[in-house]
Parts: C-alpha cells; sequence; structure tokens
C-alpha cells in the first residue's frame, strides 16, 4: 500500500493525465474521421470481423511474416504488454488497498510466475529491438533513397527521437515493476514462481526495499500515465490502431480498387484525391496504424530499383502532416506535396506488394490511385504517353489504337468460332488486346486454342465484341474511360451470358472476374492455366515432359490479386523434368514492371528498370541450367521480360507462357513432329489512328518573338499610338508636320510638348 | 479596348490570333479590336495582324527579340491599363498560358483559362472551358473592369480579314530590365531532320548488336540517305540511344514516306509507332519476324553484311 500522500497526490496525477490522454485520443479520432466517406463496406460482418481482429492481433501472424526474428522479439514485447493490462490493474489496487496476491494459490503462483517472466522477456525484446534499430546494419531498413519526398518532420529525425521515447518508455515501464518486484521480495522472502524478481531482489538491504517498493510502483504506474500524455502522437499507437485495422479491413480483393462514382452534371465535380481528407477515413487510420518498419519498402518494385516512390515514407509524411493539423482543421496543402513527388505516385506498378507485407494492412496502394485519378481527371496533369494509350482504348478499344477490325486476325488459319457462330459455347475465351494484337502474345492464344481443340472442348470467343477491359486505364486514374469500357464488355457479356470465361490475361481476368461485380457484371472466370489443369487433371490432355529447366515468373494479378499460385505450378510439374523457384516467389513475387499502367508510359527514373531486375533474378535461378526457359502466365510479363535490356541477344533464356510449353508437350505426346518452322504469325497490321501533330496542339501555337529567321521587310510607317486617354488629342490621321513622339502614359504631357511645329526654324538654314 | 497578344511564328500570324480575334468580334462587348504585335523585326507580321484588326499596336524593339514572361506581362499590363481594355485576350499556347497569370495579377483582374467561349453577359464575361478530361464544360463568369482570358487553341475558328485593314500604331513601352538572360540554346544535338518531320527514317533494333553496330549500320545509312534516325524502345532501354529517337507506343510515332527496319523484329509496341508508313522495307535475319507482315520489301538476312553492302551501292 501506498502511504496516504502518496496516493493522493497518485490520483491527481492520474486524473490529469488521463484527462490530456483522452483529449489527445480525441483528436486522433476526429483527424480521422475527417477523411472522405468510404466506398467499400468497412463495417459489414461484424462478429466475422471481430473474430478476424482479434485472432490476427493475438497470433500475431502478420508480424510474424517475412521478419521471423524480429516478429519473435516483437511477440515478447507484444505478449507482455497484453498481460501487463492485469498486472498494472493488479499493481494499482495493491497501492491503495492493503492486498498482495502471493504464489500461494494456483491462480496466485500462475499470475506472479507470467507476470516475472514477461517482465524479463520485454526487457529483452525491447533491448533487440533497439540494437536492431540503431546498431545493427539492419538499421538501414529505416532509410529512404534519396528521391524520396520527406515530410520536414521526418527530415527533422522525428521517426528517431519517436522511437527512441516510446523504447526508453518501455524499458522504465517495465524495470521499473520489475524493480517493485524485487524490492518487494527483499522485504518478503524469495519466491520460487518469480525467479527474476528474486534474482533482483539481492540488490537491495530490508532498510531501502521500501522506498525502492515505492519508486517501483510510480516508475511504473506513473510512466504509464505520464505517457498518456504522447501516446496519441507517438508510433505506439498502433497498439490501438492495428487492431481497429484488423476490424475495419478491405474485405475486396487487393486486385478491386474502389469504386469512384463519377457524377459528371455535378455542380463540384470531385474525383479522386487531391488533399489528406478527400482519402476514405480507413486510409487516414493507416497513418496511425502505420508502425514505420519500412517491410513495404522491401518489397515495393519501385523502391527496390531507386524510384521515387516509397509506400513506408508516404504513410508517415501522411501522419506527421495530419498531426501538424488541429483536429478539424482543413488541410492546407495537397498530397503531392508532402506525401509523395508527382513521380513517385507515377512510379507505382500496382503489385500490391506493399498492401500484401503490411503487418497492419495499410492500403497505401489505393492511395496512390486516388491522388492519380485526381490528376488526371480533375488537373488533367499525367505522363503524356498515356494520353496514346486513352485515345486507342476510347477510339479502336485496344491501347495500341489497332483497327478493331483487326482484333480477330490473331487466329487466322485456326478453328476459333465467335459467339455467333457458336451462341452456347462451354468457354468462352476472352483472348485480351495483348493476344489479339502482339506477336509475342498471339502465340500464347493460338497455343491455347489448339489445346481447347485438342481436348475437345466446346469454345468461342467474342471476335470484335470484344473490347478492352479497361485495366490500364482504371489503374492510370482514368476511371471515366474504364467505367466506359468496363461498361460495354458487361453489357456484351450480359447477353452472350458464357457459363464460363477463361481468360489467358491475368488482367482481363481480375477485371471481368472481380472488379466487373461494381458494375453489376456476375462472371465465373478463370486463368487459363486453371482451366488447362483441370482439362490434364480429366485426362483431356496428355503431356510428356520435356528435359527443359523451367523457373515460374508469378504475374502479380494472378498471384498476388487472385490467390492462383499452384495451377500453373502443377502443370509445369506435368512438361518439364525440372522445375525452380525464383527467388522472390508466390506472394512475395517481384512484379515485371508493367502493371499498373507502366506499359503504356516510359519508366520513372530510378537506378535500374524493373523489369531487369527481375531478368537477372531468373537468370541467377536458371544459371548452370542446359535448356532454360523461364515460364510465364500474362502477356505483359512476357513482353516486358523478353524484351527487358538485361536480355542479351544471345541470351539462352526461353520465356514463354504456360500454355506455348504445354502445347509442345501435349503434342510431343501426340507423336506430332512439329513443323520446322515456328507457329506462323497472322498479319498485325496495326493502324495506329492519330498523327503526333494532334496530340499536342500547343505544338503549333509557338511562343512569340522566336521568329528570329524572320526576313528583313521594307519598314512600314506607322503613326504612334494614342491610348484612349489621349484621344482627345487632335486625330492622328491628320497630316501633320510634326514629328509624333512615342506614345508614353502621361498623355497630357505628351499634348502640351505638341504643339511646337517642328520646322519653325527651317526657314533661317 | 479588347486587347489582343498577336501569337505568330517564323513571320507568320498563328492561326490561334485569328481564332482570338473571333472570340474577340464574337464576344458582344464594344470597343475597337486592338492586336498587339511584340517582338523584334516583326513588321510584316503587324501587317498581316493589321487585315483583321480595328487597330494594331507594334512594340518592334531589339529588347523584345527573346521571350521573357516577365517582360512580356509587363508590356501587356501596360498597354491594357493605358488604353483602359475590358478584355485582355492571350493566346492559350505554352508561353501564353506562362505569362497571362503575371497580366492578371499586375491588373489585379480575374483569369479565365482555356476559354473555348466567350460572351458578355450584363457586364460580366461569360466563358466555357473544358474540365474532366474535356467531358465535362465548366461555364464561369468574370466580372470587374478588366478581365484577362487565354483561349484554348482550336476553341474557335479563324476569322476572315476584317473589311478594311486597321490602322498601326507604334507604341512605347516601359519595360522592365530582364532579370532572366538567355545565354545559349541547346537543341537535343542531332544535325538530322527531326523524326517527326522526316520523310525518310532508318530505324535500328536489337538486330545492330552493339551501340557501335547501330552507329556503323544505321547511322551510316541515315547519313547516306540524308534519314532521320530511330530507334526500338529495347535498345533505348539498353542505353545504347537517346529516348528522342524512340520510335512506338511510348515513344514518338511517325508516318515517313518510308521506313527502313534494321534489325527489328516487330514487337506490337514498335509497329504501333510506324505503321502508318507509307512504304515499308525490313532487313532482319529472322524470316518469322512479324516485321516481314507488314513490310512491303523484306531482307532476310545478315543485317551486318546487308547493310554496309547497301552503302557502299548508294555511294556509287
Amino acid at each position: 500500500m501506498l502511504p496516504f500522500a502518496h496516493k493522493i497526490a497518485f490520483l491527481v496525477f492520474a486524473a490529469i493525465t488521463v484527462a490530456i490522454g483522452l483529449r489527445g485520443f480525441y483528436g486522433v479520432y476526429r483527424r480521422v474521421r475527417a477523411g472522405s466517406e468510404d466506398t467499400d463496406l468497412r463495417f459489414d460482418q461484424l462478429p466475422q470481423r471481430l473474430w478476424y481482429a482479434l485472432v490476427t492481433t493475438l497470433t500475431q501472424s502478420r508480424t510474424f511474416r517475412r521478419r521471423p526474428l524480429i516478429g519473435f522479439f516483437h511477440s515478447f514485447i507484444f505478449y507482455g504488454f497484453v498481460f501487463y493490462m492485469l498486472v498494472n490493474l493488479v499493481d494499482g489496487i495493491e497501492g491503495f488497498i492493503p492486498f498482495t496476491l502471493r504464489s500461494t494459490s494456483l491462480p496466485g503462483l500462475v499470475y506472479n510466475l507470467l507476470a516475472d517472466l514477461l517482465s524479463a522477456l520485454v526487457l529483452i525484446g525491447v533491448v533487440a529491438l533497439v540494437i536492431r534499430r540503431f546498431l545493427l546494419p539492419s538499421r538501414r531498413d529505416f532509410t529512404f533513397n534519396q528521391r524520396t519526398m520527406l515530410h520536414p518532420d521526418v527530415k527533422q529525425g522525428r521517426i528517431r527521437v519517436d522511437s527512441l521515447i516510446v523504447s526508453a518508455f518501455i524499458l522504465f515501464h517495465v524495470g521499473s515493476r520489475a524493480v517493485g518486484a524485487g524490492a518487494k521480495l527483499a522485504a518478503e522472502g524469495p519466491d520460487r514462481f518469480q525467479p527474476f524478481a528474486t534474482l533482483l531482489s539481492h540488490s537491495f538491504t530490508p532498510g531501502n526495499a521500501e522506498a525502492w517498493r515505492i519508486f517501483g510502483y510510480w516508475g511504473a504506474l506513473g510512466s504509464v500515465l505520464a505517457f498518456l500524455m504522447y501516446f496519441p502522437f507517438s508510433k505506439h499507437l498502433h497498439i490501438f490502431a492495428a487492431p481497429a485495422k484488423y476490424l475495419v479491413e478491405r474485405r475486396a480483393s487487393s486486385g478491386v480498387l474502389p469504386m469512384e462514382e463519377l457524377d459528371l452534371e455535378s455542380e463540384n465535380l470531385k474525383a479522386g484525391a487531391n488533399k489528406l481528407e478527400d482519402l476514405a477515413w480507413p486510409r487516414l487510420l493507416d497513418a496511425y496504424a502505420c508502425i514505420q518498419c519500412n517491410r513495404c519498402q522491401d518489397v515495393c518494385p519501385a523502391t527496390a530499383t531507386g524510384k521515387a516512390l516509397s509506400p513506408s515514407a508516404l504513410e508517415i509524411n501522411k501522419r506527421m502532416e495530419l498531426n501538424s493539423l488541429r483536429p478539424g482543421e482543413a488541410s492546407l496543402r495537397p498530397l503531392l506535396s508532402f506525401a509523395l513527388s508527382p513521380e513517385a505516385a507515377w512510379a507505382c506498378t500496382t503489385c500490391g506488394a506493399c498492401m500484401e507485407v503490411c503487418p497492419v494492412q495499410d492500403e497505401p496502394m489505393l492511395d496512390i490511385i486516388d491522388i492519380r485519378r485526381h490528376q488526371v481527371m480533375i488537373q488533367g496533369n499525367f505522363p503524356a504517353q498515356l494520353q496514346t494509350a486513352f485515345r486507342g482504348m476510347e477510339r479502336t478499344s485496344n491501347p495500341w489504337g489497332i483497327n478493331r477490325d483487326k482484333r480477330m486476325d490473331w487466329a487466322e488459319g485456326l478453328n476459333v468460332k465467335t459467339i455467333e457462330e457458336n451462341p452456347q459455347p462451354d468457354v468462352l475465351y476472352w483472348v485480351g488486346c495483348a493476344a489479339s494484337y502482339d506477336p509475342q502474345s498471339q502465340k500464347t492464344a493460338r497455343a491455347f486454342v489448339q489445346l481447347l481443340d485438342h481436348a475437345g472442348v466446346n469454345f468461342a470467343v467474342l471476335g470484335k465484341k470484344e473490347c478492352c477491359t479497361g485495366d490500364s486505364a482504371r489503374r492510370a486514374g482514368n476511371e471515366l474511360l474504364y467505367q466506359q469500357l468496363a461498361g460495354q464488355n458487361v453489357a456484351t457479356l450480359n447477353q452472350a451470358k458464357p457459363a464460363l470465361i477463361v481468360a489467358t490475361c491475368p488482367h482481363c481476368m481480375n477485371a471481368l472476374g472481380k472488379e466487373y461485380r461494381q458494375l453489376g457484371g456476375n462472371f465465373k472466370v478463370m486463368h487459363h492455366t486453371e482451366y488447362l489443369e483441370t482439362l490434364v487433371a480429366q485426362g483431356k490432355l496428355r503431356a510428356d515432359a520435356s528435359p527443359a529447366t523451367v523457373a515460374y515468373h508469378d504475374p502479380c494479378y494472378l498471384g498476388r490479386h487472385n490467390g492462383v499460385y499452384d495451377a500453373p505450378r502443377n502443370l509445369l510439374n506435368i512438361l518439364s523434368s525440372e522445375q525452380v523457384e525464383l527467388g522472390r516467389n508466390r506472394e512475395n513475387s517481384f512484379c515485371c514492371g508493367a502493371g499498373g499502367a507502366q506499359f503504356w508510359k516510359e519508366e520513372e527514373t530510378g537506378t535500374q528498370k524493373i523489369s531487369d531486375n527481375r531478368y537477372r533474378e531468373a537468370q541467377q535461378a536458371l544459371a548452370g541450367a542446359e535448356n532454360k526457359v523461364l515460364a510465364v502466365g500474362c502477356p505483359f510479363c512476357k513482353s516486358m521480360l523478353d524484351s527487358t535490356a538485361a536480355r542479351g541477344q544471345q541470351d539462352a533464356i526461353a520465356v514463354k507462357d504456360v500454355a506455348e510449353l504445354l502445347l509442345e508437350s501435349v503434342e510431343k505426346k501426340l507423336g506430332k513432329v512439329r513443323a520446322a518452322a515456328p507457329v506462323d504469325l497472322p498479319t498485325p497490321q496495326p493502324t495506329a489512328t492519330v498523327a503526333v501533330a494532334e496530340n499536342v496542339p500547343e505544338a503549333a501555337a509557338v511562343a512569340p518573338g522566336t521568329n528570329a529567321a524572320e526576313p528583313a521587310s521594307a519598314p512600314v510607317e506607322r503613326k504612334k499610338w494614342q491610348p484612349k486617354a489621349a484621344a482627345a488629342a487632335p486625330t492622328p490621321t491628320e497630316p501633320q508636320p510634326v514629328k509624333r513622339k512615342a506614345w508614353t502614359p502621361k498623355a497630357a504631357a505628351a499634348k502640351e510638348e505638341q504643339p511646337k511645329p517642328a520646322e519653325e526654324e527651317l526657314p533661317d538654314a | 479596348m479588347i486587347l489582343l497578344v498577336v501569337e505568330y511564328s517564323n513571320g507568320k500570324v498563328s492561326k490561334s490570333t485569328l481564332e482570338m480575334t473571333t472570340a474577340a468580334r464574337g464576344m458582344g462587348r464594344e470597343g475597337p479590336i486592338t492586336l498587339l504585335v511584340l517582338g523584334s523585326g516583326v513588321a510584316s507580321v503587324a501587317e498581316q495582324a493589321a487585315l483583321f484588326a480595328d487597330q494594331v499596336l507594334v512594340a518592334d524593339k531589339p529588347e523584345l527579340a527573346q521571350y521573357d514572361p516577365e517582360v512580356w506581362s509587363s508590356a501587356v499590363a501596360q498597354i491594357a491599363r493605358e488604353g483602359e481594355a475590358h478584355t485582355v485576350l492571350i493566346g492559350g499556347s505554352r508561353s501564353g498560358r506562362e505569362y497571362s497569370p503575371r497580366v492578371a495579377v499586375k491588373l489585379d483582374a480575374p483569369l479565365i483559362e482555356d476559354a473555348i467561349s466567350l460572351t458578355d453577359r450584363n457586364g460580366a464575361l461569360v466563358a466555357a472551358h473544358y474540365t474532366f478530361l474535356s467531358r465535362v464544360t465548366e461555364t464561369v463568369a468574370a466580372e470587374g473592369p478588366v478581365c484577362v482570358v487565354t483561349v484554348k487553341p482550336g476553341g474557335f475558328a479563324a476569322a476572315q480579314p476584317a473589311s478594311a485593314a486597321g490602322e498601326q500604331y507604334d507604341a512605347e513601352l516601359n519595360l522592365p530590365e530582364p532579370r532572366l538572360q538567355v545565354t545559349g540554346k541547346t537543341a537535343e544535338k542531332s544535325e538530322r531532320i527531326s523524326l517527326a518531320d522526316a520523310d525518310l527514317v532508318v530505324s535500328g533494333g536489337r538486330g545492330v548488336d552493339s551501340p557501335e553496330g547501330f552507329k556503323q549500320l544505321v547511322e551510316a545509312l541515315a547519313d547516306q540517305l540524308g534519314a532521320a534516325v530511330g530507334a526500338t524502345r529495347a535498345i533505348v532501354d539498353a542505353g545504347w540511344r537517346p529516348y528522342s529517337e524512340q520510335v512506338g507506343q511510348t515513344g514518338k510515332t511517325v508516318q515517313p514516306k518510308a521506313y527502313i527496319a534494321v534489325g527489328i523484329s516487330g514487337a506490337v509496341q514498335h509497329l504501333s509507332g510506324m505503321n502508318k508508313s507509307k512504304f515499308i522495307v525490313a532487313i532482319n535475319k529472322d524470316a518469322n519476324a512479324p516485321i516481314f507482315k507488314i513490310a512491303d520489301y523484306g531482307i532476310v538476312g545478315d543485317v551486318h553484311q546487308i547493310i554496309p553492302a547497301m552503302i557502299a551501292e548508294l555511294r556509287k
């Protein structure tokens, strides 16, 4: 029990600190609520959500990912703090009533043992994490590359200071509790269920034990109360914000972007995010949930290749700006002036790795999409090359701007029926723009339909009715164009009512199967590797293993965004004798660099190309193999990896789609000798629709005064201009012997000087 | 007075000036349509401008030889103030967009940008301009004694000459000392014709094997023919050639009379930038390369042998 004066002092201190702390927490709540309403449901199925939040928090499952050792030390602190909620309560009561929980009963014994061990573990955990953060080479995890835009508070070392304060608080809080427990045992005698406290008890004499016990009380509980005042501004806030993020997690797959309602009739046109409060509120909560671990930066293909983008810097900058605002105060600056630079916003490939890896389920990728939407639809400010793709999608239904009449040319010489010719197919094959027009992807489409033929599948294609799914437009921020294209496709498909759609492009698959639900299109959609796997499983396709060594590259929109990892691997297992995994695979796969509309623009400035980075990984994985094959499941990955600069002219790695490889194996099994010449490709005659000049209307209007080349022309007699103010003066058209003066602003003064005729003196001459 | 700043290039009044004249004539405000010509050696520009205006003010000074937003905005603001202009029209060109806000600030006037229509409604200037990727037309109204407007190129029809040519006047100006000096201009280093205007383009791809190969084959052939030089994305990415030479989806779109593709396989990213060329010659060792499908003449063979032979033949 505390002495009486201490009791009073403690209660007063508690009242003040709790009041200040609550005010701070309310401020955080108001800052988060200043965000706009979310178009995604965040509170549906509440019991399941609560259960998910509880389980994810208590199992620490997301924290262990990627950094298991760090997660291990973090779990010491986490479980320590969970139990300390009880410990602090019991300790608090002990100060005010004569009561001590002794290890004589079973509950007392368990309580004391846990409190003792967890105190020691928390201290070990914090010391380990401090060493890791400030001393070990791993401290570089917390730095940003030079191109990254950082909030002034970050530049001034706010993150370091915050980390130090939080670590110091935990050490002092738990350390004081341990000291108090040790001092208590020094007076009461050792307790074998409190080994750590017993060990510490030897440092006290019976004379000073009581004073240290009281110090322990104030140190442990007083520090918690004092910390309450700083809590809402510290990264420690994640202990509440992270479970809150789990609770309101976005249920949609990461491949589905939030819907943006576009009301073109509205007086106040709004689209995307310009300022902080334009972001949906859960993404302002992101800033407070972020623990600044930078795992997202580790996996971001843009950061890895030296681009200006760092997803963690975005979240951290958001938090610093939020904290600099008074609660309820509107933010002053656009996001692009403090959260991330425009080049960072255009560097994102929307691969989703940041959201996949984030221990607290932050959604930085969605912020970037919102920022792009505002830049494209309101500001009209975006990389010029995207305009070519937008125009192509708008006028010819494909980003290349190739004539729509040529959409079926890929199937030349093959038995491919359109939906008109075969209105009741079992499978509707969605070809997509790439496989329709890109000679390299056409090989995939041709292989796939030949496999369907071998398996005797009744299939059809939409032919010229098929139009770009709008995936790239949506990810480039052009939601309007996306909704137009998607609307057309949903109407076409709702009319065709296909039983099953199979796509050879993961981007198309994602749009058709997942995103179109937002626009009233509910279709069953599969990737071709999934469908081919079923055909092989049913024995409709038989393949022979080839002697090639195959490495498989997981496309982001097939793997991470849609969870298809095994189907392509199972096929490769059948058709090749040896498979190797790339260093980064499955959930941790590394983007090829094409996604997020990057394919339609030049890569932002960095230290290397994303596709080179990935290709070198494939070279490493396949080093030493005889027949090297890099298998892909996406036309854009294929194009990027096949034409990347790191790929030398003599490089022996073949980049092929799983369907191409399967066809080779199936035909080998059938004993067919393939024609010596590779697949004869149809004529890809793209007809771009627009000439260059039309792109840039400004080009015609050259700045005035740049006509240095103008030939000297005969001087023209001109009168001096008289401004309106001087109109009262004699009409300038009258023949006047006077030399006209240059027009001057002081019109009156000019008039006075005029009356004197210049030739008055001439007669004397 | 309606003041209109003349845009011109190479001694010719630009179409944008005529479009602004249409806007000025049709907006329903009183006052002489006054065209202001700023520059050095601009007599012929003034003469052309006079055909369309009530009056033309000419500031023909060596100091104005070089465009400078500070000087330009100061000149326009001076004339507008002294002539008591109620409307100042500036072209929506790169430079117009740059200096028009300065003019507005100097005159303490509202600024309407990228107008596609202009009318006076009870003293207020009402203008429409595009927003939301040009899908929405927003109407704005500006009030006050003077209003600055930039006019979107192509937003109005070009004006026909007036019945009688307007009077030309010399305008004296109190110009500020330019604080910016243009010390030099570096055009993208190329003695060749620009890609976009060339009648003949020689392009190289991976098949040239190295940056040296590109010089020896593509550049040499282009020099021999007086052609512009192009490249594929792959070799621009590899750092062999500058981005300015990239032909294709994310580079330049060209449509020359003849396009010679050297060692280019024909990825769709490249084809979409050159397939409108009138006549295409492809040289590639792979007979199955997609480029041959769109080529008018195809040569299957090693570019390292064929191109030098072509150059030797051309030299004869």
